[in-house]
């Protein structure tokens, strides 16, 4: 049974290269020996700073400290993203980290809600999220063990300097036996036969080969799309954005808010982010109806703090390869596909297709069906987050640019239109046996952005309103008084208030 | 939704399902008239005629708030362990598919992973002595879980008197002031929109509702006047006859018995005082043998008419998914249920959990016949399944299968689904360490029926008579 170790050669040393590297050497020590090879004149891309609750579970599987690595990476909490001005100018909601309401006799509790709140009571449903009541008073505390709790009922993630996590992992992965090799990749070289890749050639005229290649080199696709030519399916008829301005600035003084903000803008949308230590910013964009330099002064006159850098500008275009894993490379990251970074799911889409490798990783040769499940996994995840992004932009009411009258009016995939019309009769939501998203997510942004539901489960009609009403007001007061114990983010965080 | 609420449901048919539905809906809207049309049993409805259930049937009768322990006292209904094969494959030592825990998982390493090496290398034992309800099951010994203790982590079914079931059911409708009457099936009246306005009955009675179910088994007269289109998986589902039979009360046993063959197979289903005996096979010649079509309604859903039971899906009775998938069928209409325009949108997403949910059933009897070396057309999501499993023993649940992935792994590997190589992740785990955890665990396990009552025992201390 004992086969000899696989040699793994990771290409790319980002947040993506270094998280695989760290993940196989932890998790597969006798079956993949691991070199990582990454050039420090190519820089990395670090969006990412935000991330969803699934990056604590990436901590835990490697035993990381998650105080060393918050303290690594500055990093503060994250209870959930608001958005700012999708659905019309003036709106905002949390996309929060948790459930809104606990489901009564079986039924979710959106159905109760959405009775009360046609008799014009039951006041807004993001009352009822716990990880939203925090996030507005920006207090943070982990959540409560007992699933009883009301305090149970979130979760959190983490908000980070991402070119800091890629140095502080890459200790984790050398103390587990990852070799790292310094230097720029001029030349690939195939098998004839089977047309796998057999070694990178480095511009120093080492070689070097491998059995897997992981492809961590960031948009270049340097193996699967350059090498391998793996087909692009284009997405940028639904999700336009083509650019992103970033600019990291000073915080501001006060309360750090544990939440990741989204503003729409008239291009696209901003991102801001606190961090410990500065504020990420950035612009994103479609290049078809913005030029650089007007986003550059856009994102300059937007940020609250001292600019700490001049903006910079990163290209990208969303969609995916045809296939993630093709012959014996694995791309995870930005060279298997781009989704803008609206719902933090860069670093999510990593760590599935590197649990996936270490799920499927080849036993002797490498099987068709290994590869095709992979390539299934990856694509049932993308496909899905991409309909949840196209959302935020199609639900919206905004006619003030043309940018906005495009996203608004496009067409839009089938699997979403029939979500949107399946929540808008009586706030019905497709269940998903894993991956992204599930029902709250789909409840907050629906909502947030103005498709409320016509009707309900009929099932809600026999609550008598009065006690109904009363039962919704206890449970929001409840919430409010729980969550004011909580402390302050920054007290939560260690750091002087 | 006031405005729009479905004020009205009738049923066609008042067997085991059609009942079920009404206490269902009964209980969840407790304002909706409710009329179930008692038309005389269809002998292939097997929903309603089969004692077999699976070990969701507790969260059903939870919601209709129908009591387990007067079922048993009443006779109706049994504890049922497992399903003890045999000659399945042929050749194969007996083994038993049972609900629960198989060993317990080191860290995210799946517990089968470990076995199946341990297996490959002879130090590990048959795959339901890992599982407490297997070893009870195999010892003829049974009690209810108990929470917090080793006995907390297995699962078991009901096996139903069918006649004394129906009768309980009945008499719990009566009390939710659902109306039955007798009558039989003379056509629909359909409205504009082409839905039903009314049912017709033989003696002239006309039964308007804002809703309709047939209930009313494999011929669904009601679905089929609506929509026709049906999809046949007989090349996939080799059986199509079911004989019936009954003998005196055997060893009472936790099990129901499944014999293998390649011209059918037989099952022993133990019920208070009698024997359900059955022969599942393709013989035409066998004039009095119940005719089963497999296949599935294509929209069980349309318009105002919802099929469920055998008239939405019909399937021979191995693992007992009839009455499984009827109470599916109705938990999801509640769930889903639209307003009285049964708009498209609504109908739509039913239908697609419900053809999602019967294809995952179809392919775990298919896995099954696969095995008894039938020359079956293999559906291709079966053949990925296997592929996987095969390979690696990773088994991947998808969305809408009903089937828990301990159901389907504890098929795949009492079938002799070996897989080929353990997963790299799972070779971490020193063999001999794991080799020994496992010897630790099988001997504690082993330790369990011992001190446990015999399943006769246990049931008469529950009141359950003996006929």
């Amino acid at each position: 049974m004992n086969q000899p170790r696989k040699r793994v050669i990771v290409v790319g040393g980002g947040t993506a290269g270094w998280m695989a590297a760290s993940a196989l050497a932890k998790l597969l020590p006798h079956a993949a020996e691991i070199e990582l090879i990454e050039s420090a004149e190519i820089g990395i891309v670090g969006v990412g700073e935000a991330t969803l609750p699934h990056l604590r579970a990436f901590i835990e599987t490697l035993g990381l400290d998650e105080a060393a690595f918050m303290a690594a990476t500055h990093a503060t909490w994250k209870l959930g993203i608001e958005f700012r001005d999708f659905g019309k100018p003036g709106d905002r909601y949390l996309h929060p980290f948790g459930d809104f309401g606990r489901p009564l006799h079986d039924i979710p509790f959106l159905q109760w809600w959405l009775r009360m709140h046609a008799l014009g009571r039951g006041g807004d449903i993001a009352d009822y999220s716990v990880a939203n009541v925090m996030a507005e008073q920006r207090r943070f505390a982990r959540p409560a063990k007992d699933p009883d709790a009301l305090l149970s009922t979130y979760g959190y993630a983490y908000q980070f300097d991402a070119t800091r996590f890629g140095p502080f992992l890459r200790a984790f992965a050398e103390g587990h036996g990852v070799t790292r090799t310094e230097g720029r990749i001029v030349s690939v070289e195939r098998d004839g036969a089977s047309g796998d890749i057999a070694a990178v050639v480095l511009e120093s005229g080492e070689r070097i080969a491998g059995d897997l290649f992981v492809d961590c080199s960031g948009f270049r696709s340097l193996l699967l799309g350059d090498a391998l030519g793996e087909a692009w399916e284009d997405w940028s008829h639904w999700l336009p954005c083509d650019r992103a301005m970033a600019l990291p600035c000073a915080s501001s003084p006060g309360e750090i808010e544990p939440l990741t903000r989204a503003t729409a803008m008239p291009a696209g949308w901003r991102w801001r982010i606190p961090l410990q230590h500065r504020v990420g910013n950035g612009y994103v964009y479609s290049s078809a109806y913005l030029s650089d330099d007007a986003a550059s002064a856009a994102i300059l006159d937007a940020v609250e703090g001292e600019p700490l850098a001049d903006p910079r500008v990163l290209r990208f275009k969303a969609g995916r390869r045809q296939r993630s894993w093709s012959h014996n490379v694995i791309a995870v990251g930005l060279a298997s596909g781009f989704l803008e970074p609206l719902e933090s799911t860069s670093i999510y889409l990593v760590q599935v297709a590197i649990q996936q490798l270490i799920a499927l990783f080849p036993i002797g040769e490498i099987a068709d069906v290994d590869r095709d499940a992979f390539n299934d996994q990856v694509d049932y995840e993308y496909d899905r987050i991409r309909d949840f992004l196209i959302l935020h932009y199609h639900a919206s009411t905004r006619d003030d640019s043309e940018f906005w009258r495009y996203v608004r009016h496009m067409p839009i995939p089938d699997s979403l239109a029939e979500k949107i019309e399946l929540f808008r009769r009586a706030g019905r939501v497709q269940r998903y046996s894993r991956g992204l998203f599930f029902a709250p997510s789909w409840i907050a942004v629906m909502i947030g952005q103005g498709i409320v539901p016509a009707g309900w489960d009929q099932r809600v009609d026999v609550a008598d309103p009065r006690a109904l009403g009363e039962a919704l007001d206890r449970l929001r007061s409840q919430i409010a008084v729980e969550v004011a114990t909580l402390p302050g983010h920054r007290a939560a965080l260690g750091l002087s208030a | 939704m006031s405005d729009r609420a479905i004020r009205s449901l009738a049923i066609l048919g008042g067997g085991i399902v059609g009942l079920s539905a009404a206490a269902a809906f009964a209980r969840a809207l407790p304002l909706l008239a409710i009329t179930v049309i008692e038309t005389p049993p269809d002998p292939a409805a097997l929903a309603d005629r089969l004692p077999g259930s699976t070990s969701t049937i507790h969260r059903f009768h939870a919601s209709i708030g129908l009591d387990e322990a007067a079922l048993l006292r009443a006779g109706a209904a049994v504890p049922r362990l497992g399903l003890r094969f045999e000659h399945w494959p042929e050749g194969r030592d007996a083994w038993y598919h049972v609900h629960g825990e198989h060993g317990a998982p080191a860290g995210n390493i799946a517990f089968h992973q470990l076995w199946a090496r341990a297996r490959r290398e002879g130090r590990a034992d048959a795959w339901h002595r890992y599982a407490v309800a297997g070893l009870l099951a195999e010892a003829g010994k049974f009690v209810h879980p108990q929470p917090g203790t080793p006995l907390a982590s297995f699962d078991y079914a009901l096996r139903l008197e069918p006649e004394r079931y129906r009768a309980i059911l009945a008499a719990l409708t009566d009390q939710l002031r659902v109306t039955r009457l007798a009558g039989g099936f003379d056509g629909v009246e359909r409205s504009a929109d082409g839905g039903v306005a009314a049912l017709l009955l033989a003696d002239g009675q006309r039964v308007e509702a804002d809703l309709y179910l047939d209930a009313a088994g494999p011929a669904a007269p009601l679905a089929s006047a609506i929509a026709e289109g049906f999809e046949d998986w007989s090349a996939t589902l080799p059986f199509d006859r079911l004989d019936l039979g009954e003998a005196p009360a055997s060893a009472v046993d936790p099990n129901d018995t499944l014999i293998g063959g390649g011209a059918g197979w037989q099952f022993a289903a133990p019920l208070p005082g009698k024997t359900l005996l059955g022969r599942v096979h393709a013989d035409r010649k066998e004039g009095r043998s119940i005719a089963i079509r497999p296949g599935r309604r294509s929209a069980p859903w349309t318009h105002n008419v919802l099929a469920l039971g055998d008239a939405a899906v019909a399937l021979d009775p191995l693992h007992w998914p009839n009455l499984h998938l009827a109470q599916i069928g109705i938990v999801r209409a509640i769930d889903l249920l639209p307003g009285r325009d049964c708009h498209p949108i609504e109908i739509a997403e039913y239908n697609r959990r419900a053809r999602a949910e019967a294809e995952h059933m179809r392919d775990f009897q298919a896995l099954h016949y696969l095995h008894l070396g039938l020359p079956i057309a293999v559906p291709e999501s079966l053949t990925r399944i296997l592929a996987l499993f095969e390979r690696r023993g990773r088994f991947v649940h998808e969305d809408e299968d009903s089937l828990l992935e301990e159901i389907w792994i504890s098929a795949l590997l009492g079938l002799g689904v070996m897989p080929q190589a353990i997963d790299p992740s799972a070779a971490a785990v020193p063999a001999d360490a794991a080799a020994a955890g496992m010897a630790e665990m099988r001997a504690g396990l082993a330790r369990l029926p011992a001190r446990l009552p015999a399943y006769a025992d246990y049931l008469a201390r529950q009141g359950v008579p003996a006929r």
